[in-house]
C-alpha cells in the first residue's frame, strides 16, 4: 500500500568531500557560518515546533539515534513539521485546482472555499511528488450498495 | 565523539511516551500543522496516513543520521550527520547540491529550514506531554534472586527469575484462613479456598465431596433466613391460605428439603399472572394446575 521512496540510500553519498568542507574553506567565512548555524540552532530553542519533542525521542529512538543534545531533537521536529507543511500546501493545491476546474454554474462556486478537507486523494497525489507511494481502496465491499453512490466524509 | 551509552538499556527503546500515545499524539500534531496550512478538516484514513508518514519521515532521518554518525566511528549523531541526513531527504535539491566542496554546517537545507522557521507562525503542540523522568525507565523493574543473593522459598522456582513481591505469602495464602502451605515440601495450594480436606473437616452435607471447597461461615444461619424471608413475603402479599415454594437449588438443610412444616397447599409459581388468577378463584375449586387450566379456557371459550 504504501512505501517510502528515498530515504534508503546509501550513507556514502555527499559524506567524504562534505567533511572536508569546514577545514578547506577560509578562515572568516567559515567562523560566520558556524556563527550562523550556533545562531539558528539556539534560536531553534525559542521556537517550539509543533510536534512535542516527546514525540520525535521516540520515534528517533526506534531507530537507534540516541543524542542527549535537545538541538537536535528540535531540528528533526523543525525539519519534519516543514515536510508536513509542504506536503499540506502541496494537496491545498490540489483541492483548490479540483474545486475550481470545473466552472459550470456560478452559484455553487462561492469566491470563498467553504471547508477545505484533506482527502486521500489529494494527499496520495502530493505525496507522490515527495517519494511516497499511498493507494488507498475506494470502498470496500462489504455490502451490496459499497461504493455506489458518492459521499464526502469529513472528520 | 559522544560518549557511549553507559548501560545497555539505556540507549535501548526507553521512549519517554508510552507506546499507545504515539499514534494519538503525531494525528493530533498533524491536525494541528494541517490546520496551520490552511485546511479546516480531514479525512480520518487521511489524518492517520499523513501521520504515520509524518512518524516514518522521522525515523528516516533518525536512521540516516545514526549511520553517518556509526560510519564516522561514532555512537552518538552530531550536528553534522543529522545536516547530512537533511541533505539526503531532500529529494527537490536544495541550493548548492551541486558543489560536492560545499561545507556541511552551512548548507542550503540548513538555510531553508531557517526561512521555514521564520516564515512559519508558532504553533506549540496542544497538551503538554506527561514526560518519564529519563533514569527511571531505563533500569528494569525487578531484581533476580541471584542478584539479591536469596534462595527462592520454592524449590520448583529457578535462582535467576525475578524475586517475589514483599508480603507475597500473607497475600496468597490469606483471607483469615490457617495456611495449608508446606515449605518444605513447596506444595502450595493454588486455590484461593481450602478444601474440607486441607482443613480437616467433614463435610456437613453428606453428598459434598471432601475435596471440594469448604462452605463459607455461617452458610447455615443464611440458608434458613433465606428461605424463611421469601415464605413470609409471599405469606404477606396472598391469602394466606397457599404457600409458595421456590425452588432454592440442590443444597439440603440436614437431609430435610428446606420447607415448612405446616403448609396446606404447594403450588408451583410459574409467574405473577397464575398467583392473581389463582387468588381470583376460591381455593377449593383449584386443585391442581391441569383444573385451573381447564377452568381458564372455559372463560375464554
Amino acid at each position: 500500500m504504501m512505501s517510502g521512496g528515498g530515504g534508503g540510500g546509501g550513507p556514502g553519498g555527499g559524506m567524504g568531500p562534505g567533511m572536508g568542507g569546514p577545514v578547506g574553506g577560509g578562515g572568516d567565512g567559515r567562523h560566520d557560518d558556524e556563527a550562523a548555524l550556533t545562531e539558528f540552532l539556539s534560536s531553534l530553542m525559542d521556537y517550539t515546533p509543533t510536534i512535542p519533542d516527546e514525540l520525535v525521542e521516540h520515534y528517533l529512538g526506534r531507530s537507534g539515534f540516541h543524542c542527549p543534545d535537545l538541538r537536535l531533537t528540535r531540528l528533526v521536529a523543525v525539519a519534519t513539521q516543514k515536510f508536513l507543511s509542504d506536503i499540506a500546501s502541496d494537496s491545498l493545491q490540489h483541492c483548490k485546482a479540483r474545486v475550481a476546474a470545473p466552472i459550470k454554474d456560478n452559484k455553487s462556486k462561492q469566491p470563498k472555499d467553504r471547508r477545505l478537507v484533506l482527502t486521500m486523494d489529494d494527499l496520495s497525489k502530493a505525496l507522490r511528488e515527495h517519494g511516497v507511494n499511498l493507494k488507498h481502496p475506494e470502498y470496500f465491499a462489504d455490502s451490496p450498495s459499497a461504493g455506489m453512490a458518492p459521499s464526502t466524509r469529513e472528520e | 565523539m559522544g560518549t557511549p551509552a553507559k548501560r545497555p538499556f539505556d540507549a535501548a527503546a526507553a521512549s519517554p511516551i508510552p507506546r499507545r500515545f504515539q499514534a494519538a499524539v503525531s494525528a493530533v500534531s498533524t491536525a494541528q500543522i494541517l490546520r496551520a496550512s490552511g485546511y479546516s478538516a480531514a479525512e480520518a484514513a487521511a489524518l492517520r496516513a499523513l501521520s504515520d508518514v509524518a512518524g516514518r519521515y522521522i525515523e528516516s532521518l533518525g536512521r540516516a543520521a545514526a549511520a553517518f554518525a556509526e560510519a564516522h566511528g561514532r555512537t552518538e549523531p552530531n550536528v553534522a550527520d543529522v545536516v547530512l541526513a537533511l541533505e539526503e531527504h531532500a529529494l527537490d535539491g536544495f541550493p548548492g547540491a551541486s558543489d560536492p566542496a560545499r561545507p556541511v554546517l552551512c548548507s542550503g537545507a540548513l538555510a531553508e529550514l531557517a526561512r521555514f522557521v521564520d516564515a512559519v507562525t508558532e504553533v506549540p503542540f496542544a497538551k503538554p506531554l506527561p514526560r518519564r523522568a529519563p533514569g527511571s525507565g531505563a533500569r528494569k523493574g525487578w531484581e533476580s534472586f541471584a542478584a539479591a543473593e536469596r534462595e527462592p522459598p520454592l524449590r520448583h522456582v529457578p535462582h535467576w527469575l525475578p524475586r517475589f513481591p514483599e508480603g507475597w505469602e500473607e497475600r496468597f495464602h490469606g483471607r483469615g484462613e490457617a495456611t495449608a502451605k508446606d515449605e518444605d515440601t513447596g506444595e502450595v495450594a493454588v486455590k484461593g479456598s481450602e478444601s474440607f480436606a486441607a482443613a480437616h473437616r467433614e463435610p456437613q452435607l453428606r453428598h459434598d465431596p471432601h475435596w471440594r471447597p469448604r462452605f463459607a461461615e455461617g452458610w447455615e444461619e443464611r440458608l434458613r433466613l433465606r428461605g424463611r424471608d421469601e415464605t413470609a413475603a409471599k405469606d404477606e402479599e396472598d391469602t394466606g391460605e397457599v404457600v409458595t415454594v421456590m425452588a432454592n437449588g440442590n443444597l439440603v438443610e440436614n437431609g430435610r428439603s428446606s420447607v415448612p412444616e405446616n403448609r396446606e397447599k404447594v403450588l408451583f409459581r410459574l409467574g405473577d399472572k397464575w398467583r392473581r388468577r389463582r387468588q381470583a378463584l376460591p381455593p377449593e375449586k383449584c386443585g391442581g394446575a391441569l383444573e385451573l387450566f381447564v377452568k381458564r379456557t372455559e372463560k375464554l371459550v
